[in-house]
This record gives C-alpha cells, structure tokens and sequence, in this order.
C-alpha cells in the first residue's frame, strides 16, 4: 500500500471517528428541539405550573435555576480564584499544598449525589440552613470548586513568569504584579472555567434534591432560607413521579433547560473572544 | 563618585560558586560595562544589583553592595524601594501586553506617584527620554506588542525610565536587535548618562568599547566560577589591558 494511500485512509477514519462524536450529541439536540418546541410558549416561561403539573408553565422552575446558579456563583467564584491564586503565585511546594492539589483532584471525582448528602448533613442539618436556596447554593458551590480552581490555575500558570519578573523590577509588589498583568492575562480562561464549572452546577439534580428542590412549589422563593423548584429536578419529577404526564411538557422543560445552559456557554464563547480581540493578537 | 560600591562580591547556587570574590565600583552618571564569555557571571553579578536572584532558591550572596553607604543585602532592607531605585532592561524586550500606555504608567502606578504629578505628563516624559514620543503620541493605546523590536525594547526603557530610577542596570538589551536599532539604544545611553547611573552587561566588545566608561572584565578558568580579572577605565582596558587573558579576549583569541 502506498504512503499516500495508506494517510487517506487514515484521514477518512479519523474523519468517521469524529463524527461518531457529533451525530449523537446532534441526534439528541434535535429530537428534544422535534419534539419540544411545540409546547415552548409564552405561557410555558412565565406561568405557574396548573393541574398537578400537568398544565401550565414551569417559570417558577426557571427561576429557581437562575437563582441557584447565581447564588453558586456568588460562592465559588471567589473562593475558587482565591484558591487558584494562592496555588498558582504564592504557595511553596511542600506537603502541604500537595495535599490541597490532591483534595482538588479527588473532589472534581466524587459523584454529585455524595455532595447531595454531604450538603444534607452539613448545611442543611448541622448548620441549620433548612431546605434552602443558600444549603443547595452552598453545595453546588463545593462541587463547582474544583473545575474552577483547576482552570483558573492552569489559565494563571500560563501567563509567562517573565512579567511577574518584570513588575518586580519596576519596584511592584508581588501581589501587584499579579492584580495588574497577571490576572487580566489569565481573565478569559479563569471565565471559561467559572462558567464551565456553573454550567454544570446548573444542570445537576443529585446535589439540590435534599438540599433545595421542592416537588411542587406554586410560587416563588421569597428569601434564600425558602425552598425553589429547580429545572433539572423538576425534570426529574414531571418524567417519573408524575402519572399521565404529557409528553411534550417533559420534553419543553428539557428544551428549556438544554436552552439554558448552551446560552450560558454561547456567553462564555463570546466573552472570550472579546477578550481575544481586545488584545488585537 | 562611586553610586554602587560591591566589595568580594560571591555567589552560590546551592554549594556551587558561580561568583567568587569580585570587587567592582558602579560610577554616578557613568556607563559601567561588565564583558566576558558566556557564563563567565556577568548577568549573575548584574542581578545582584537590584536582587532579581532573590527569586533564585539556592542562590547566596556574600559580600557587600553599598548604594548610599547601606548594604542592599542587609537584613530588613526595603527590596520593593530598591527595585525602583535601581531599574532593570532585559535581554529580549518584554512589554506587557497591553497598551503602550499602560506599559510606561505601570511603574508610576504601583508606586502611587500620579499622586503629586500627572500621569499623563510622567508618560509622555518617559517616551520623550528614549525618543518614543513623536512615533507614537498619536497610538499610545494601542498594543504594545504591535510595536517593532527595537521600540519595543527602548519601550521597556521609557518604562523603567517612569520610575525616575538612579541606576539602570541593562542585561545584554540590544542582543535581540538588528544593528540600527542596536545604534538607536546606544545613542540613547550616551544621552541618558546625563541623568542615570549605567550598567551593561554585553556580548559585544565594540559595544562595550563605544558606550562604555568604565569596564569589568569576567572570565571563568574553570567553566563554573566566575572572577573578575580585570576592572578600570574603557580606554586603558581596550588599549593598555594589564593581563594576558583581557589580552587575549579584546583581540578575539577567544570567546
């Protein structure tokens, strides 16, 4: 077999492998946008769920998500580039900081529903949050951690030592050199992460089902001590605990959700590559 | 006048002496080159001047650096302070990726000095100085990495410059540049010892020889320590050297 031969084929299966990546996940986007869109409607975004969920809309379940994935970033966001921060610029390599890396590590595998119990026992319980906003924010917040502390430090680590060597050398502090060049260096890559890490806070169910979910929730949440329904569980609900739910509403939720979180990564996309531009290279 | 007085001089790197024992007076408002082969320490010794080996783990440095009758290396001494008293130009020109601007007002900005004059008059003075300011008054928001080479690195001079440094210690700052810029950073020495106290590490004699006043000689016997062989005015090194070895490097037999 010729070189030549031999390479087009190679270039034709790894042409094949790569679409075997894609046509599922295109598969799946578009049989949830067949079947449903039809029931997306003005009323389905912004009215009270009617008739044991059966009818009606799923705004309270939007709402609830919106306000989870703000309130999960309101925690993690600061604490993880924190974090990231000390790890990158100030700590020594010693056992300590090991051990804090292999933590990290060893959290970004545990499965969400152990940080469901764990935010069960401690927020919910212990400190006596209730069932709340502020328990599941908490928690989504400890499972989002390690993404964002992971991305925002390899995003730090790749902005080159010399400029830190640099604003040394013009009398700057450390601490100078890393608030003023550094982080903005590291700025689009510490948002990818912090949005790679919400969407997936947004998207869980396991973490909110005994911290925040409601079942049935017609209004909604007044303070972060109150309940929410959530779109992800609520999903959950309306396809296996509710009888004789119709098809579509269990499909226009996944739409909704689906919607959601593809926007939140369109956001980041775009952030990025303003980011990008405005550095002109 | 001396401006930086080091005495025996000697630096580690963990139980490796890559300096040993050197002696050398930095003169106000006079250019100070320091010439050898590589690795003879030369930029080792350059770094001790403003401590960028602080940074270095297993570097120590024994001996004295005296700026103003204090020793640079004393216990407690202000590193932050002396960095903006003794300003540094790398070998490759190192802007910040950001606007022109930004890059000249970093210094004046860390060290609050926009406080008791306008940054904008700081800016503008600096890229006079390094004769920036009539290519780019029109473009200082632009990226400074859209700048040539050369502006680049007389850039990262304005940037030291803002600083209002007494010494500007110079690592090898026209070895990235073709010979008209390299004649560009030269002139500007000339111009800028009026003002500042200079040290240049340098590669190249004829450098060295056109620039310099003063000039230390490194050379290393043993392919790791660094020594001093010979130190004193440009034009008696260059004419009248005392040792064979300054002897044998000005006339090219090595290096």
């Amino acid at each position: 077999m010729s070189q030549q031969l031999a390479q087009k084929l190679g270039f034709v299966l790894l042409g094949l492998l790569s679409l075997v990546v894609i046509v599922p996940i295109l598969l799946v986007i578009g049989a949830i946008i067949y079947s449903g869109l039809p029931a997306v409607s003005w009323e389905f975004l912004s009215a009270m769920p009617r008739d044991g969920m059966r009818a009606g809309g799923i705004y309270p379940a939007i709402v609830g998500t919106i306000l989870l994935t703000l309130g999960t970033g309101l925690v993690a966001i600061p604490v993880g580039v924190g974090a990231a921060v000390y790890l990158s610029e100030y700590a020594q390599d010693n056992v300590f900081t090991r051990a804090i890396r292999l933590a990290i590590v060893n959290l970004a595998s545990i499965p969400s529903v152990v940080y469901g119990l764990f935010g069960l026992g401690l927020f919910v319980l212990l400190l006596q949050f209730g069932t709340s906003i502020l328990a599941g924010s908490l928690t989504l917040a400890i499972m989002t951690l390690p993404v964002i502390i992971s991305t925002s430090e390899e995003a730090l680590r790749a902005v080159p030592m010399e400029y830190r060597t640099v604003s040394e050398s013009l009398g700057g502090t450390h601490w100078q050199g890393i608030r003023r060049i550094v982080l903005p260096q590291a700025l689009p890559g510490i948002i990818t992460g912090v949005i790679l890490g919400l969407l997936r806070a947004a998207g869980e169910t396991a973490p909110i089902l005994f911290t925040v979910a409601a079942f049935f929730l017609p209004r909604l949440p007044q303070s972060p001590f109150d309940q929410t329904m959530a779109l992800p569980y609520h999903l959950y609900v309306i396809s296996t605990q509710v009888p004789a739910m119709p098809l579509q509403i269990q499909h226009g939720t996944a739409l909704v959700l689906l919607a959601f979180v593809l926007s939140m990564n369109l956001v980041a996309t775009l952030i990025r590559s303003y980011f990008r531009r405005r550095r002109e290279w | 006048m001396t401006r930086m007085d080091c005495q025996n001089v000697s630096v580690t790197y963990g139980d490796k002496p890559v300096l040993d024992d050197i002696t050398v007076e930095i003169k106000e408002r006079k250019i100070t080159a320091l010439i050898g082969p590589s690795g003879c320490g030369k930029s080792t010794f350059l770094r001790c001047l403003n401590r960028m080996n602080d940074s270095i783990k297993s570097a120590h440095v024994t001996g004295q650096i005296l700026l103003d009758d204090e020793d640079i290396y004393s216990a407690g001494y202000d590193v932050v302070r002396l960095r903006q008293r003794v300003g540094m130009v790398f070998q490759r020109p190192n802007p910040f990726p950001q606007s022109i601007y930004d890059n000249v007002a970093f210094g004046p900005r860390v060290l609050g000095m926009h406080r008791d004059a306008s940054l904008d008059d700081i800016v503008e003075q600096a890229l006079q100085d390094v004769g920036l300011w009539r290519e780019i008054r029109d473009t200082l928001k632009r990226d400074a990495l859209t700048l040539s080479l050369g502006q680049q690195q007389r850039l990262c001079l304005a940037r030291v410059i803002a600083v209002r440094p007494e010494v500007i210690l110079m690592d090898e700052p026209a070895s990235a540049l073709d010979p008209i810029e390299t004649l560009r950073i030269e002139d500007l020495m000339r111009e800028l010892v009026d003002d500042y106290t200079i040290a240049i590490v340098t590669h190249n004699m004829q450098q060295a020889a056109r620039v310099s006043d003063w000039t230390a000689f490194f050379l290393t016997d043993d392919g790791q320590t660094g020594k001093l062989i010979e130190y004193g005015d440009t034009g008696r090194i260059f004419t009248q050297p005392q040792d064979q070895r300054t002897i044998d490097y000005i006339t090219g037999r090595f290096g």
